[in-house]
């Protein structure tokens, strides 16, 4: 394995431990700590304290909870939509395969930045879990125009034609011929849409919409230290470094994977 | 007795998007019996494989049959079914094989769970039991230790093995009869005699009717019973295989012959036919052939050459040499 990829599987393996294990190592994210507000960093609290009393590092550890309901949750959702309209729009030549190729074209289209904030003007401030879901429904387009590609490769392949000749039906040659091909393309793009997910995430909570207080999300975090800046710039070490590490961890991880299932150039 | 598959007139017509159509098959006529080993030849671009697709309905897109067609197996019309219709033959009744066994494996699945796929499309059989055949029928076509080798992934396997198992997939369905399409072309020399000498066992044991598509004649002259030539979309010649040897009538059939090297005649340099095949979209009026032809005359540029009986059993389409043999 390449140091990249190390790097890039440590950090992850290390960020999901600290999302699973950590929120019970840290104090209440919630509660506010008393009279400390502003806190600088020190031995109670390693990374100081917010304006209302609550202590940095405790939210920035649950923060990594939402990071990773987000990555994992807007990943499945985005590579099961979009492996299954790729593979149906690709695989075989009909009107409806047509129809649904022009409709992943359309989606590609759609700025999906725009697309979310319609999205959650509509269903105002959402959970962890809500807004992940939202974010694997947005996400999906890149992974058919992937899986679609893949699809039509092997719609003309041998062994697709073969397996017709000998009496496959047209669902059979898509689920058993075609989509386990189709796949391994759209794993790979959708583990590289992770960093779009958390950036994401982070941006519409920077904006203001996206995860519902009092969760805590650092993409929140880093806009309530915002008019804090020059009193207590310590605000935005906690999210600032996470986001980086985790976007950084979760771009590694994908060019790993490409890197492993892309045997051309592996 | 009437043949298992008889074909009539059999046309394929390509329509285009910007409207113009050309025909790619024009007018093919065969019959093979239970048992009969058929070999379909020429050169690339004749339609040889439009043919063999055509006849368990595996036409590419625009193509379609002329209205004059008829195919029959076994006593059903198969151009008047519908595709879900047609899938009950596929397999079943027709199975094919194709040039190139590396990439008519599935990569990503393993040989015999390929091989089992193709056994529980035709019927409802237990796993268990449905493996067990398949280990029988990789045995059958010849795989060493077939019983490991079902595990085997499709890349661990040389293009011989590959043939094998494409041809276990093949008769998974228990079929009548065996559309190869050039099976042996993508194979070494020494391996394509293997593969042939295969097929040929399988139709005499399972009395299987085998329609060999190939440009090779040297596979011809050990195998087939008969021999249709096509060229230009249309059958030019059929006979025994003994007469297309001993007695061509056809002059593009000579050329073929004449093209073939040979271990007891010197000859300073290999003789060949001159120009290439005509593309569908520009057939030459008259003869598709006349073109290239060492013997023809002003008439052929005119007259399409009917297919006529020269003898019982040898049929050939050219006016010129047909004339000569009937005065």
């Amino acid at each position: 394995m390449k140091f990249t990829a190390r790097i890039g599987v440590t950090l992850s393996i290390l960020l999901a431990a600290v999302a699973m294990v950590g929120p019970w190592l840290v104090g209440d994210p919630t509660v506010a700590s008393g009279s400390d507000f502003l806190a600088s960093p020190s031995g109670s609290h390693l990374l100081g304290t917010d304006p209302f009393g609550r202590d940095v590092l405790a939210r920035t550890v649950h923060g990594a909870r939402v990071s990773l309901i987000v990555a994992l949750v807007s990943t499945v959702v985005a590579l099961m939509v979009g492996v299954a309209l790729g593979v149906l729009a690709g695989g075989h030549h009909n009107p409806v395969a047509r129809a649904l190729s022009h409709f992943i074209n359309f989606a590609l289209a759609v700025p999906r930045v725009i697309l979310l904030l319609v999205l959650v003007a509509a269903t105002g401030r959402l959970g962890p879990w809500a807004l992940a879901l939202m974010l694997g429904l947005t996400g999906w387009p890149t992974i058919a125009r992937l899986a679609r590609g893949e699809a039509l490769r092997l719609e003309h392949s041998g062994f697709v034609t073969a397996s017709e000749a000998l009496g496959a039906s047209l669902p059979r040659r898509l689920l058993r011929e075609i989509l386990p091909g189709a796949l391994p393309a759209g794993l790979v793009a959708a583990t590289l849409g992770i960093a779009d997910a958390l950036l994401l995430e982070a941006g519409l909570s920077y904006l203001g919409i996206g995860i519902r207080p009092p969760h805590p999300s650092w993409g929140g975090m880093i806009l309530e230290a915002q008019p804090y800046l020059a009193q207590a710039p310590w605000l935005l070490f906690g999210p600032a470094v996470a986001l980086v590490m985790a976007t950084v961890a979760a771009t590694l991880l994908g060019e790993a994977l490409r890197a492993r299932l892309n045997p051309v150039q592996r | 007795m009437s043949p298992l598959l008889e074909v009539t007139n059999l046309s394929v017509e390509f329509r285009r998007d910007s409207g113009d159509s050309f025909i790619a098959v024009d007018n093919v006529s065969l019959a093979i019996n239970a048992g009969e080993l058929i070999a379909l030849v020429g050169e690339s671009g004749c339609g040889k494989s439009l043919t063999g697709l055509a006849l368990p309905g595996l036409l590419p897109d625009g193509a379609r049959l002329g209205e004059q067609s008829r195919i029959v197996l076994d006593g059903t019309e198969l151009t008047v079914l519908s595709e879900s219709g047609l899938r009950q033959y596929r397999g079943r009744r027709i199975a094919m094989v194709f040039q190139d066994p590396a990439s008519s494996l599935n990569p990503v699945m393993r040989v015999g769970d390929q091989v089992v796929e193709a056994i529980e499309a035709h019927r409802k059989i237990a796993r268990q039991q449905a493996r067990q055949r398949a280990v029988e029928l990789l045995a059958e076509v010849g795989i060493a230790d077939a019983g490991s080798m079902v595990d085997a992934w499709p890349h661990e396997l040389s293009g011989g093995m590959r043939q094998r198992v494409m041809l276990a997939i093949a008769l998974a369905g228990e079929p009548d009869l065996l559309v190869a399409d050039e099976p042996t072309t993508a194979l070494d020399v020494t391996v394509q005699a293997q593969i042939l000498e295969l097929i040929d066992r399988l139709r005499i044991q399972r009395s299987l009717a085998v329609l060999l598509i190939t440009h090779d004649l040297g596979i011809v002259a050990s195998r087939a019973d008969r021999v249709l030539v096509m060229y230009a979309g249309r059958i030019v010649e059929q006979t025994t295989t003994a007469r297309l040897f001993d007695a061509p009538m056809h002059p593009y059939t000579r050329g073929l012959l004449a093209a073939i090297p040979r271990i007891d005649v010197t000859s300073p340099a290999l003789q060949s036919i001159a120009g290439t095949v005509p593309s569908p979209t520009s057939w030459p009026e008259g003869c598709r052939f006349h073109p290239r032809c060492p013997l023809g005359i002003e008439q052929c540029r005119r007259v399409i050459p009917p297919l006529v009986e020269v003898n019982p059993d040898h049929r050939a389409a050219c006016i010129v040499t047909t004339a000569v043999e009937g005065a």
